[in-house]
């Protein structure tokens, strides 16, 4: 039974498989590593995934979403031609296509994956996570974090013998910060932090507004597809940043005729306060090592969004030092993930690697806070397993009454750093009834046990009558519970998937059609004639025809179309 | 078992021999197949190496400055460009702004192949064109030499310099601020530590950070010693974001302990738009105020129906224009009203009013309690005089019966 590897991904999703002693990417129905993480459906519940996907979001904004990542672990629905969907049920559409193309590359039916989530994905958004592969029918027994997946690929491909690196993962949407050591095939991680709301996707925000304001429009003026063509082009202007000082932006939309000049100093400076967050989750995960930036031998940067030319030089002024980026920061995330499927399976090539991770959260419960008079800061924090703890781990402490003939006590239980718990994540309460007596003679010991896979257990004694309770934290808000799942499935089931033989034809198409929206009369007509040749060449259904077809077909597109990412 | 018999090596070893052992024994005791194990193992392994790295300290002469002082950068010499992938960064690309203008020229003329290739579609395409890129073999060497070149900017002693002027110039810059009552709470004036250029530098920003820490709560905790806070909420908010202390916050209780963290954190997050534990709590204080009025009221009741206690209708109004406030902004923070309901009257950081805060928070309630009134019987008039309310007269509208 083969395991594969899959990075799920903000803006685009990744698959590769362990075989044969080295990891092989998969391909997509298209032939390309990267399948963008965008789903369309249509007016007939056929769903769509990937470029095709991407295609439509110009042309039909309002049934295609991307960037539904940020949703998850959320109660967040968006909307697709009248259906309601949840962040995990867009991810469940990018999962089963990933595995159908993995099960046509393996020849064989898949049942289990290692998906790649951000090392600073909390609780629910973990959950929300394997619930969406849940509900393609892939069990997920283990979320590999996407540094640790990173330093995976990079430490077997380098195989040094000892080693202490950070790896900086900043994708489409999340920021991830790890610390490892490497030696003799241990690939321990002393320290994550990160932040899920930063990514590439927040660098292009800012050039977006920055091309708005300089034309002088209103966001709110724009339609959907007006929004969709501005993003995607200002991609293609922060890829040009890479290279050039001066963008000249030639005017696209048919309402706005001016010429923008980008520059990037202007770029730069605007980014100031993005690249300052990225600042904090490296100083905290450097803290929490003990470590001081010299103490690391390398820095890698890993994500799409590492590309970004000042990106790296404000890396290097942190650390005083060059990072390294050898492998293609888009595909290293997977193909750690399927070097951790190889383990799972114990591939024999794999058998004296063994990977140490760290919880990246601290967890604790609520505890009275005596100077709070006004009621403003609420109970006070006390962390029983600190952030960056190795896990399997498993803490104890041991709590008082804090009041005369108290019988009660509330155990909250919160993920997070503050002081306060109410800047803190609520994940469950446990009540327990104690004794009689002075304030200070009760105690309860209150034990915490996570495990590798990220489930909380909690146990609670009372120390005088001996008194257990037990919780395991299952339902944080945001989760689903499984009949919410398998109604998720049934709705999956009764959307259409395209025959994964025609995806080609179909990506073909919907770049003819957004050709088609973009041009005026004269090559519109050109176009138009183009795409009828195309259809009538596959309506005949014979293989050949289509094939000789759509070798003219993609060489007539190529003259309107220059290769848009 | 001790932790070396648990690792199966010499009680002396070294830490590269514990790390050898440590492997060793991990592939057997992996941490998915044996979690109790697995954690026996690794905390033996951390107690090992924690020893280890005690003794190899005691045998130098400085072992805790040794331990934590960063080594200087400049030292560093093992660079990353030792691997094959990456190109040799050699070519001096970013034109400096004089050669841009005249790249420019030549670009035009002699073109970038993307702009050649279509020059057609030009006029209706979406077309994104490049200016002033600068010649180079390939983007990647492009992308790579800044880095290389502010690369060997650190290497030159001149770097320590720079960050050592910066440093100077930023405590200089907040020890004067922080002298100044009225500049120390602006926020907009504690912006000019953003603008220090060093502050990129991982190293230089902690020791700010750290040195930060350490002025802004020592002048709070001296102020608070007088029932006063130097450094109020939105300055301490703006630098927790800033440096993150409240992320780290039990390292910096535990390195400036517990009074001064908390001259700091105490105030840091008294954001009174989003916090939930801020009540009005109605019935408490309309109860409370209900006392309040009782006793005043009582007073003027008592001397207006008996002639020789008269003096009583002074001492009414006396409770509420002074009694009150002065009460308020005593230690018992509440007139006698809200003490019986548990109430307490607070600044927006929580503290003690001063007393001029106290006479005109008190003055404030009366005149809006007045205003309620006095709109009464704006009401009462309009209603009388036009069978209209004010709003139905101020909104030329009314409200009739349905037919």
């Amino acid at each position: 039974m083969t395991i594969v590897g899959m990075d799920l991904g903000t803006t685009n999703s990744a698959c590769a498989v362990w075989k044969d002693g080295e990891v092989q990417m998969i391909p997509n129905r298209l032939g390309e590593m990267l399948t963008p993480s965008v789903v369309h459906i249509d007016g007939d519940n056929n769903a769509s995934v990937g470029k095709t996907a991407r295609e439509k979001l110009i042309l039909q904004p309002d049934s295609t979403t991307a960037l539904f990542k940020r949703y998850m672990g959320t109660e967040r629905k968006i909307r697709l031609n009248k259906q309601q969907f949840t962040a995990p049920e867009l991810s469940a559409f990018v999962l089963r296509s990933l595995k159908e193309d993995a099960e046509t590359y393996l020849g064989e039916t898949l049942t289990e994956a290692v998906v790649s989530v951000p090392a600073y994905f909390s609780d629910a958004q973990r959950k929300a996570t394997i619930q969406a592969a849940d509900m393609v029918g892939l069990s997920v027994e283990r979320l590999i974090n996407e540094p640790t997946a990173a330093a995976m690929a990079y430490g077997l491909q380098d195989k040094p013998e000892h080693t202490r690196f950070m790896v900086i993962d900043l994708g489409g949407g999340t920021f991830d910060v790890s610390i490892m050591e490497y030696f003799d095939g241990v690939l321990e991680v002393h320290a994550s932090a990160g932040d899920n709301f930063l990514g590439g996707e927040d660098f292009l925000e800012v050039l977006v507004q920055k091309y708005l304001s300089t034309l002088n429009i209103n966001k709110k003026s724009l339609s959907n597809a007006e929004l969709n063509k501005v993003y995607q082009q200002l991609e293609l202007v922060k890829r040009k940043f890479n290279s050039a000082d001066q963008v000249v932006v030639e005017p696209f939309l048919a309402s706005h005729e001016a010429t923008a000049t980008m520059s990037f100093a202007d770029f730069e400076q605007l980014s100031l306060p993005l690249l300052q967050r990225i600042q904090r989750p490296v100083e905290t995960a450097l803290r929490d090592a003990g470590l001081t930036p010299t103490d690391l031998d390398d820095v890698l940067l890993v994500g799409g969004a590492t590309r970004m030319k000042f990106l790296r030089s404000t890396v290097a002024k942190m650390f005083r030092r060059m990072p390294s980026a050898n492998l293609d920061p888009d595909l290293v995330i997977a193909m750690g993930a399927a070097i951790q499927a190889g383990l799972k399976s114990r591939d024999a090539a794999l058998d004296d690697v063994v990977l140490t991770d760290v919880c990246p959260y601290s967890l604790g419960i609520g505890v009275h806070n005596e100077n709070d008079k006004t009621g403003s800061q609420g109970a006070l924090y006390d962390p029983i397993i600190e952030r960056n703890t190795i896990v399997p781990v498993s803490r104890e402490g041991t709590y008082y009454t804090v009041a005369d003939n108290q019988t009660e006590v509330n155990v909250d239980i919160y993920q997070g750093e503050s002081r306060l718990v109410q800047n803190n994540i609520k994940l469950g309460i446990l009540k327990v009834s104690v004794p009689k007596g002075k304030a200070h003679e009760q105690s309860i010991v209150v034990r915490f046990s996570y495990d590798i896979n990220g489930l909380l257990e909690v146990d609670v004694e009372v120390v005088s009558t001996g008194e257990k309770l037990n919780m395991v934290i299952q339902n944080a808000p945001g989760s689903l519970t499984d009949a919410e799942i398998a109604g998720s499935r049934e709705k999956l089931l009764a959307m259409k998937f395209h025959p994964r033989d025609q995806e080609i034809n179909r990506e073909l198409i919907a770049r003819a059609e957004r050709l088609y929206e973009g041009r005026l009369s004269g090559e519109r007509e050109i176009l138009r004639h183009f795409l009828a040749d195309f259809e009538a060449a596959i309506e005949t259904q014979d293989e050949k025809t289509i094939e000789t077809a759509r070798t003219e077909f993609i060489a007539q597109l190529e003259q309107f179309d220059r290769p848009f990412f | 078992m001790s932790y070396w018999e648990i690792l199966g090596i010499e009680p002396d070893s070294d830490p590269k021999k514990i790390k050898t052992a440590y492997a060793k024994l991990l592939k057997k005791t992996r941490p998915e197949d044996d979690p109790e194990g697995f954690t026996a193992l690794h905390s033996a392994y951390k107690s090992a190496l924690a020893t280890a790295k005690r003794r190899s300290a005691a045998g130098q002469a400085h072992p805790v400055i040794e331990e934590h002082r960063p080594k200087s950068p400049i030292q560093k010499t093992d660079l990353p460009e030792a691997s094959p992938d990456s190109p040799k960064p050699v070519v001096e690309v970013l034109a400096s702004p004089e050669s841009v203008e005249e790249q420019h020229g030549n670009e035009n003329t002699a073109t970038p192949g993307a702009k050649a290739a279509e020059p057609e579609q030009q006029a209706t395409t979406p077309v994104v064109d490049v200016l002033h890129a600068p010649q180079v073999p390939n983007g990647e060497v492009q992308a790579a030499s800044p880095v290389a070149r502010e690369q060997e900017v650190f290497q030159q002693p001149g770097y320590q310099q720079s960050l050592g002027k910066d440093l100077s110039l930023i405590q200089a810059y907040v020890e004067e601020l922080i002298s100044s009552p009225r500049r120390c709470n602006k926020v907009d004036q504690w912006r000019y530590i953003e603008t220090v250029p060093s502050m990129v530098d991982l190293y230089f920003r902690a020791q700010v950070s750290d040195w930060m820490f350490g002025v802004v709560s020592a002048a709070n905790l001296q102020a608070l010693q007088k029932g006063d806070l130097h450094i109020r909420q939105p300055v301490l908010s703006y630098l927790d974001e800033f440096f993150q202390w409240e992320n780290n916050w039990q390292q910096y209780e535990r390195g400036y302990g517990e009074q001064r963290s908390s001259a700091i954190f105490k105030f840091t997050t008294s954001n009174q738009q989003n916090n939930p534990n801020l009540k009005l709590n109605y019935f408490a204080r309309i109860m409370a105020f209900g006392v309040d009025i009782i006793l005043g009221g009582a007073c003027l009741y008592v001397a207006a129906s008996v002639p020789f206690l008269s003096f009583l209708n002074f001492a009414g109004v006396m409770y509420f224009l002074v009694a009150i406030p002065v009460l308020e902004a005593s230690s018992i923070q509440a007139s006698l009203g809200k003490a019986m309901f548990q109430l307490a009257v607070v600044d927006r950081n929580g503290l003690r009013l001063r007393w001029y805060h106290s006479f005109i928070r008190s003055y404030v309630s009366y005149g809006c309690i007045a205003g309620v009134k006095l709109v009464v019987w704006i009401n009462m008039y309009t209603s009388y005089k036009y069978q209209m309310l004010l709003q139905d007269l101020i909104t030329r509208s009314s409200v009739v019966e349905r037919e």
